[in-house]
């Protein structure tokens, strides 16, 4: 799949979920292996997101998909 | 669990004009995603983006938006069966601004003449040539492509 936008969007919904089902912590339970985690999780998704594309607009287009689903699911979150 | 609300008491004045702002913002931002996932911001994918014609026995598929360092395919279709020789050129500008990678299948002969780079492939039937490029400096350009003697030009622009 070539479009950056649809990628970012499928890597969000793919950790929103497999973190929802790691149950609800605060950032005060973390353990050194769950931060170590966090650092891996983040390499594998850099790959996943950005792939070959070294342009500075594919770089920006992912950020803003990320965050737009973020402010999307944040606004539903405080609605319900 | 109660919300901290106290930073909008400390400038409720500026949080105001705030919250339209950034509905505009992000309203914008959507149609940009919008637009993107069309292909109109350099994917190698979607409406915007993927474009074809016909030219002398031949249909080029080409992106009209790339981004730099992004690779991207130029498709070239032969549908009439060329006997012996198909020759395709690029004026020589184009290879400043793009890297031409790769070409499959491998052609005969390469050749520069008249300021155009001349690939020459031996077809004896219908089949598929694929150039992979790679974008090296943004803005437009018009590229003009010659397929077995008859020019063409493809709009292409490149986002940084």
């Amino acid at each position: 799949m070539e479009s950056i936008i649809i990628r970012s969007a499928i890597i969000y919904v793919f950790i929103f979920i497999v973190l929802r089902m790691a149950g609800k912590r605060t950032l005060s339970e973390m353990t050194t292996f769950d931060l170590i985690l966090v650092l891996i999780i983040s390499e594998a998704t850099q790959q996943a997101l950005i792939d070959d594309d070294n342009s500075i607009l594919g770089g920006m287009l992912a950020i803003v998909t990320l965050v737009f689903l973020d402010v999307i699911h944040g606004g539903y979150c405080i609605k319900i | 669990m109660k919300k901290d609300i106290s930073s909008i008491n400390e400038d409720y004045r500026i949080q105001k004009i705030g919250w339209p702002v950034q509905k505009i913002f992000w309203s914008l931002i959507f149609c940009v995603l919008i637009f993107g996932v069309l292909g109109g911001l350099g994917d190698n994918t979607g409406v915007l983006s993927e474009k074809t014609i016909e030219v002398n026995g031949a249909v080029i598929k080409y992106q009209r938006y790339l981004r730099v360092e992004k690779s991207f395919e130029t498709k070239v279709i032969l549908t009439d069966a060329h006997s012996g020789n198909t020759t395709i050129a690029f004026d020589a500008e184009y290879i400043n601004r793009v890297r031409i990678v790769q070409v499959i299948p491998e052609p005969d002969a390469v050749e520069i003449n008249d300021n155009h780079i001349i690939y020459h492939f031996n077809t004896t039937r219908t089949g598929t040539i694929t150039f992979f490029n790679d974008p090296l400096k943004m803005g437009s350009y018009t590229l003009e492509l010659d397929v077995n003697g008859t020019k063409t030009t493809l709009s292409q622009y490149t986002y940084f």
